[in-house]
């Protein structure tokens, strides 16, 4: 087993009389990567910085190396923040504003200098280390924010929204970077994100969150292969959901009728309610099955080489995402017929 | 849209007229004496054993009073900044209610409180605390400092108040998240992002506080650079040392201007990046009553001289008491029938509407022309409309003095248009700032869509343009019409013959009556601290968080 590091035991926490976070429970291990994913305003921002000190939570505990710290004010933790904008200071020329820390903690000019000669290379940040922040591009700002946080050697590091503040090209560069950061330091870190596409590169465990709650906490695999319920389902990747109800239930089989028709779903969950989702995931069809079918015409289309994408349109007037694999491609126009199918195992079933 | 040059020459004049001219023969007459350019003067001034010690003096005093504005000005910003309490909208307009008299009428109470004789040192004989009655005021000198303090502390707070209103408060925590402790977070990150604020509101309460003529006169404290120069006036013409005070106090100014001007453009202050707000900290139980308490207290410090000042408008008896012995409201009557506060109170009010007025007009077109045209030499014009807040009002009535004397304006025959000139050059900024803010937020298309549909400069300007600015031009101009009524140097200087006092002079006469003369120049006091409060009280309404700008350089 691993190492635990940080325990977070039913936080709480309001804001005059509206409640922002219930019930949270998560543990995090040595050198893990964990990512708290979730829609903006599900409070997750307030979680990453009650861990950090800078808000009390109205009850719960925060445990830290086995060390209760829920009332230790932010600057004796030991907990690394890289703020989402940043927060260099102004004033201060890039090498001071990342020497900070050792400086508050007394260390020797002599230290100081090889800590900082060993970050800057880290950061790829050589040759900026004496101009001020705002002289400096986005992204090396956002390396200076994490060198910063980096060369006191935290605990754990904490990252609000990192790369929100960039463009589109240097996210993605600076996505790999941080993967990069992330394996050459072996710090754990906690990744507070909206982009899912963020938590699915880089995270070992992702928490998902929804309005005040964590709902589901996994690896990126798991949490896209068995979503616990529709939202996570949703929020990660794309889904397409049919409305149905079951008419029978055999062992894990389940026979659910629709508006598309009668379906058949395997599935080990335990299901409660006969009104149901039946969902599949775009890339989770097969042109062979004899069973599970759906017909449509394509509305739309869209290829990317390794896959194709096609938009399904029914009888029904249900719309369909699809993605074919290489060996299904064919060359389909707009308004052909098309039919696939689902393998009942392939079906995601919710209750409603 | 056509550029009306008609303006725009007027604004150059009236700026050169009544302010570069002056300041420029000041200088002229300081280095130039006997046909030669000559450091003499200056010499001369330096060299002298009592101009020294007073510019000394003024030094300290403008040090002192720097820090214990400080003292009370920067905490004061923090707790309204940081915390939420019950009643802070209101108690932040309280803060501002020192500024609401000039020093020197808050003088006359206090000086009934802190002599020998006075309110604090029966009380402390009552109490059995002391013996002998303490000379509080002593040398004048500290009745100086602490008038000027309670004055002066609330132009601290508001800058600072204002500068922390868009501090990202993440810096903070940054510093926080790397252990550091709140005063190495204070002194490493806050101070210095707060600093040039600092520097300026520091530098106008320097300045202010060196060149405060009417303390110092109703303290009857000599040695100091203000006094100085209102006595070298009487000489104007045989003694140049006047010369070289005023240009000492100009040098000092521009110098901070430059510096404070440099300092907020060069250094990188903003990174630029969305700024995060903080949570305002909720205070219960024993913590919020003690904030109460402190805060409460420095409130009614501040408020003595102008408590006191009530009570001695209103007193009949008040001699070796805490509290005046019999009470009457007869000095109200007398201000509003005696002939020296009738006149008074009419030529402050001609005095103050007019250059009100001038300002409107004036502020109006600088604020224009700065923030819509693109034209060679505005920097000299933004410059030129704004130095006024910091050049003291003491530089521009010598000046006014030495410029004008045996020309058509000479202030011995009638000073009228000189004062005017004066309290309408001095409170011009007010308005400039007023309407330059206000612009910057009104889109320009709004005035291009009315040229489109086919109104002329004259009718876009009527309907589009001055409705958009006319909250910030009412009250810029309730505050300039305010602080002109009240203004102390120029009236003391310039008005020299009786029947054209304005109320400052009057008061200053009256208070050197022995007999019923101070309780009636306390009562004319409240009045005007009561006009200039509700004003205040007014422009704060309109202008809101914004009423900071009006006592910043920069």
């Amino acid at each position: 087993m691993e190492k635990e590091i940080l325990k977070v035991e039913n936080i709480e926490k309001r804001f005059e009389g509206n409640e922002v976070l219930k019930n949270i429970n998560f543990t995090v291990y040595e050198n893990d990567f964990f990512f708290i994913l979730g829609p903006s305003g599900c409070g997750k921002t307030t979680l990453l910085r009650i861990i950090a000190g800078f808000i009390s939570p109205d009850r719960g505990r925060i445990i830290l190396n086995k060390k209760d710290i829920t009332n230790l004010p932010p600057n004796k933790r030991e907990i690394g923040f890289v703020f989402q904008n940043y927060a260099l200071w102004p004033h201060m020329k890039v090498k001071d504003n990342i020497t900070y820390g050792l400086k508050i903690k007394k260390y020797s000019e002599d230290f100081i200098k090889r800590k900082l000669e060993e970050i800057l290379n880290i950061t790829k940040l050589k040759g900026v280390e004496d101009l001020y922040p705002n002289q400096i591009s986005g992204g090396q700002q956002q390396r200076v924010a994490l060198a910063r946080s980096l060369i006191v050697n935290p605990l754990i590091l904490l990252l609000d929204e990192p790369l929100s503040n960039l463009d589109a090209k240097l996210r993605d560069e600076l996505r790999s970077e941080l993967k990069r950061i992330y394996k050459e330091t072996g710090k754990t870190m906690i990744y507070v994100t909206h982009a899912q596409k963020e938590a699915m590169t880089l995270a070992k465990t992702i928490a998902v969150m929804k309005e005040k709650e964590i709902v589901q906490i996994g690896s990126p695999f798991e949490i896209y292969t068995y979503p616990q319920n529709l939202f996570v389902a949703s929020f990660i990747g794309d889904i397409n959901i049919l409305k149905g109800k079951i008419v029978e239930k055999s062992g894990n089989i389940f026979k659910i009728e629709t508006d598309e028709g009668l379906f058949y779903a395997e599935t080990n969950k335990e299901i409660n309610s006969n009104d149901v989702f039946l969902c599949f995931r775009p890339e989770n069809i097969s042109k062979e099955e004899k069973i599970n079918v759906i017909k449509g015409k394509v509305k739309d289309y869209e290829f990317l080489g390794e896959f194709l994408k096609l938009v399904i349109l029914t009888e029904k007037g249900n719309l369909f995402k699809i993605s074919l694999r290489p060996e299904e491609f064919e060359n389909y126009k707009k308004a052909d017929n098309i039919v696939f199918s689902i393998k009942r195992e392939k079906f995601l079933l919710f209750e409603e | 849209m056509k550029k009306n040059y008609f303006y725009f020459a007027l604004i150059l004049i009236f700026l050169i007229f009544s302010f570069v001219y002056p300041i420029f023969h000041i200088i002229f007459q300081c280095f130039y004496q006997n046909g030669r350019f000559t450091f003499d003067v200056l010499k001369i001034a330096i060299d002298n054993y009592v101009i020294r010690k007073s510019i000394l003096n003024s030094f300290l005093l403008g040090i002192i009073v720097v820090l214990t504005t400080s003292i009370i000005g920067i905490p004061l910003a923090f707790v309204f900044d940081r915390f939420k309490f019950k009643g802070k909208p209101i108690l932040k307009i309280l803060f501002l209610l020192p500024m609401i008299s000039s020093p020197f009428v808050g003088g006359i109470g206090i000086k009934q409180v802190l002599s020998r004789f006075g309110g604090l040192n029966i009380l402390l004989i009552k109490l059995g605390i002391i013996k002998n009655p303490i000379s509080f005021i002593g040398s004048g000198f500290l009745g100086i400092v602490i008038l000027q303090t309670l004055h002066l502390h609330p132009i601290m707070f508001l800058n600072i108040s204002s500068y922390l209103n868009n501090f990202d408060i993440s810096t903070e925590e940054a510093s926080y998240n790397l252990g550091a402790k709140w005063y190495q977070t204070f002194f490493k990150i806050t101070f210095p992002l707060i600093l040039p604020g600092y520097f300026s509101a520091s530098s106008i309460i320097f300045i202010w506080s060196i060149t405060d003529l009417g303390t110092p006169l109703i303290f009857e404290y000599d040695k100091l650079i203000s006094v100085r120069i209102f006595n070298s006036i009487k000489d104007i013409n045989t003694n140049p040392i006047g010369y070289a005070l005023v240009f000492i106090i100009i040098f000092i100014t521009l110098l901070l201007f430059i510096f404070t001007k440099r300092y907020i453009e060069k250094k990188p202050y903003t990174t630029g990046k969305t700024v995060v707000s903080l949570t305002e900290k909720k205070l219960k139980g024993f913590k919020l009553f003690l904030l109460y308490m402190v805060l409460l207290s420095i409130l009614f410090i501040s408020l003595i001289p102008h408590i006191t000042l009530f009570l001695y408008s209103i007193s009949k008896k008040w001699f070796f008491s805490v509290f005046p012995a019999e009470y009457t409201n007869e000095y109200y009557r007398i201000v509003f029938t005696h002939r020296l506060t009738k006149t008074g109170i009419l030529n402050s009010l001609i005095y103050s509407s007019l250059s009100t007025l001038i300002d409107i007009f004036l502020g109006f077109y600088i604020g224009y022309i700065l923030v819509r045209w693109k034209i060679k030499g505005k920097a000299v014009i933004d410059i030129l409309s704004m130095l006024p807040l910091l050049i003291p009002g003491i530089v521009i009535a010598f000046g006014y003095v030495s410029t004008f004397s045996n020309t058509i304006f000479d202030p011995m025959k009638n000073p009228l248009f000189l004062i005017i000139l004066s309290y309408s050059l001095r409170r011009l900024p007010y308005i400039v700032r007023t309407t330059h803010s206000s612009l910057l937020q009104m889109d320009k298309s709004l005035e291009e869509a009315s040229y489109s549909l086919g109104a002329d400069t004259s009718t876009t300007f009527k309907k589009i343009v001055f409705p958009f600015v006319s909250p910030g031009i009412f009250a810029g101009g309730i505050l300039a019409f305010a602080f002109s009524l009240m203004e102390v140097s120029c009236s003391l200087i310039l008005a020299i013959r009786e029947k054209f006092y304005p109320i400052s002079k009057v008061i200053y006469i009256l208070a050197g009556r022995v007999t019923d003369g101070p309780n009636t120049a306390c009562a004319l006091g409240i009045i005007g601290m009561f006009i200039t409060g509700i004003s205040l009280f007014i422009s704060i309404k309109i202008f809101s968080k914004k009423i900071g700008d009006f006592f910043r350089i920069g």
